[in-house]
């Protein structure tokens, strides 16, 4: 009888075990009134985050993470009513644990400001008015249709903006970044070693300025467009196609010996176009 | 009788401040003879002079003492306090204060180097010493082996701080995930390189103002990435 008993005990233990050793991923649904504008902040440590913008006044997440023992915290201020600020973080419960991912989808107003740390995972943003904040250490950083300033940092993860809008900063050590279809007047891209594409127009006015280290940096520009360019590298080259044509400064700045440079005029030159290599090549293209 | 007075009052006034103006020269060694002179007919000015040089003196004798970390925590209260530093600036200084460079004494220390090697960058054309006759291809630089062979003394500074952020780096990045370390060393990898690559080109073409330009963006954005990797918290 006792043998008996000790068993059901086993068949209890056994299984929770188990349950204990592989437990599954763990997921988080909430929907939260806001204000159009709010802004939000998400402190994650590897993983995707997804954002995009919507019509609702409402900030509506997922988040699965890998295991039962991440868990995901969620502030909203003032607690309630509407929002106007939420905080999302992630916390790694057990610091031994293999996967440490948190993936996070989340639905904003278009207003919204965003403030994200991802350091070992990536960021996607989609549509958005408001300002973004983006840093990672390793993960790529995407971001589409965001009309507000954009500040984007990565050491090794490469960086993409498609169709932004506003005030660009974007710094990267070892990634690459590439620009498509810009819209926006104020523009500063860096990298070290990684490559720099910019395709599209120019703003009458803007400021434009690219700078590489030792990468390579192509510049894929219309027809139409208006800039006058200033590309000046150390050791690096100036490549400009023939069949896009500069009329050269009047006064053209110095050059410094062995350098390679090109200061010129496309159409009226109504933007500022500044670009800069150590010892990368800096080819400037007419888009087809 | 009040109009002569006013007359002597205008006139002390007048010398004082000629006294004024050229004490720092004179303080500073330039050859100042009124503002001896004037120290010996004016008893204020002259109590000023000699408190100025009691002080120099004294401070002279005195050891060059590095603040603790909570002085600049406070400096930092203190300006945001006052409205000085704003938290709520743009967003690229909102990254800089989530990172809490200035709560750092090593970054403020470093930025107050770089602050230092810019100037120097800028007006000092042999700041990276003379020209030599042949210059040898630099052997590329690793993370180990700091980008900082001796060149002048303003940025003796930089060179120090530099080390103890890098020294701090190598014992914080035990803690990391090997992705991360991975990353922010390759990262440092490109940096060093850069930084030798450039002192190299300026030593060459000390009048490269573009590649001042480099070796400046070069030290700038490896403290920035040391910085940020010391406050990394693995999440």
């Amino acid at each position: 009888m006792k043998r008996f008993r000790l068993s059901r005990v086993w068949l209890l233990i056994v299984p929770l075990a188990f349950l204990g050793a592989t437990p599954g991923p763990s997921r988080v649904e909430k929907t939260v009134d806001t204000t159009a504008d709010p802004l939000i902040s998400l402190s994650n440590l590897k993983g995707h985050v997804t954002v995009k913008g919507w019509e609702k006044s409402q900030v509506h997440l997922v988040s699965v993470s890998a295991s039962p023992r991440i868990e995901v915290d969620v502030e909203q201020f003032p607690p309630s009513g509407r929002a106007a600020k939420m905080h999302f973080a992630t916390h790694i419960l057990d610091p031994q644990l293999g996967d440490k991912s948190t993936d996070y989808s989340l639905d904003v107003p278009l207003g919204s400001s965003l403030q994200i740390r991802n350091p070992e995972g990536s960021v996607q943003i989609q549509t958005l008015q408001g300002e973004a904040s983006l840093d990672s250490v390793g993960g790529t950083i995407s971001v589409s249709d965001v009309a507000g300033h954009l500040a984007i940092r990565s050491i090794g993860g490469d960086i993409e903006m498609v169709r932004p809008s506003g005030r660009v900063e974007a710094d990267s050590v070892n990634g690459s970044v590439r620009i498509v279809s810009a819209s926006s007047s104020r523009l500063r891209v860096s990298t070290t070693s990684g490559k720099i594409f910019y395709e599209g127009d120019f703003l009458p006015g803007g400021v434009y300025e690219l700078k590489d280290y030792n990468g390579d940096m192509e510049i894929l520009a219309l027809a139409s467009a208006s800039f006058e360019v200033n590309a000046s590298t150390v050791r690096g080259k100036v490549i400009a196609d023939p069949d896009i044509s500069f009329k050269p400064k009047r006064h053209p700045a110095f050059r410094p010996p062995g350098s390679s440079s090109l200061f010129g005029t496309h159409n009226t030159g109504s933007a500022n176009l500044d670009l800069t290599s150590f010892s990368g090549t800096i080819r400037i293209r007419r888009l087809p | 009788m009040f109009d002569e007075k006013d007359k002597k009052i205008a006139a002390e006034s007048e010398a004082c401040r000629l006294f004024d103006a050229q004490v720092a020269d004179y303080l500073e060694g330039e050859d100042r003879p009124v503002v001896l002179a004037h120290a010996k007919e004016c008893a204020f000015c002259g109590v000023l002079l000699a408190d100025l040089q009691g002080l120099m003196v004294q401070s002279q004798g005195m050891p060059l003492v590095d603040p603790p970390a909570r002085v600049w925590a406070n400096i930092r209260a203190t300006l945001a306090a006052e409205g000085v530093l704003r938290e709520q600036g743009t967003l690229w200084e909102r990254w800089f204060s989530r990172l809490t460079l200035f709560g750092s004494p090593a970054a403020v220390g470093a930025l107050a180097a770089l602050v230092v090697l810019a100037v120097g960058l800028s007006v000092s054309r042999n700041v990276v010493g003379p020209r030599p006759a042949a210059v040898k291809p630099a052997p590329i630089a690793t993370q180990e082996t700091v980008a900082l062979p001796a060149i002048s003394s303003e940025d003796n500074a930089l060179a120090r701080t530099m080390a103890e952020l890098e020294s701090s780096y190598r014992v914080r990045k035990v803690s990391f995930e090997p992705a991360v370390q991975a990353t922010y060393d390759r990262g440092l990898d490109s940096l060093n390189a850069s930084i030798q690559e450039c002192r190299d080109s300026v030593q060459r073409e000390p009048d490269n103002s573009l590649a001042r330009e480099y070796l400046l963006a070069a030290y700038e954005q490896k403290a920035q990435v040391l910085t940020a990797a010391l406050e990394y918290d693995g999440r």
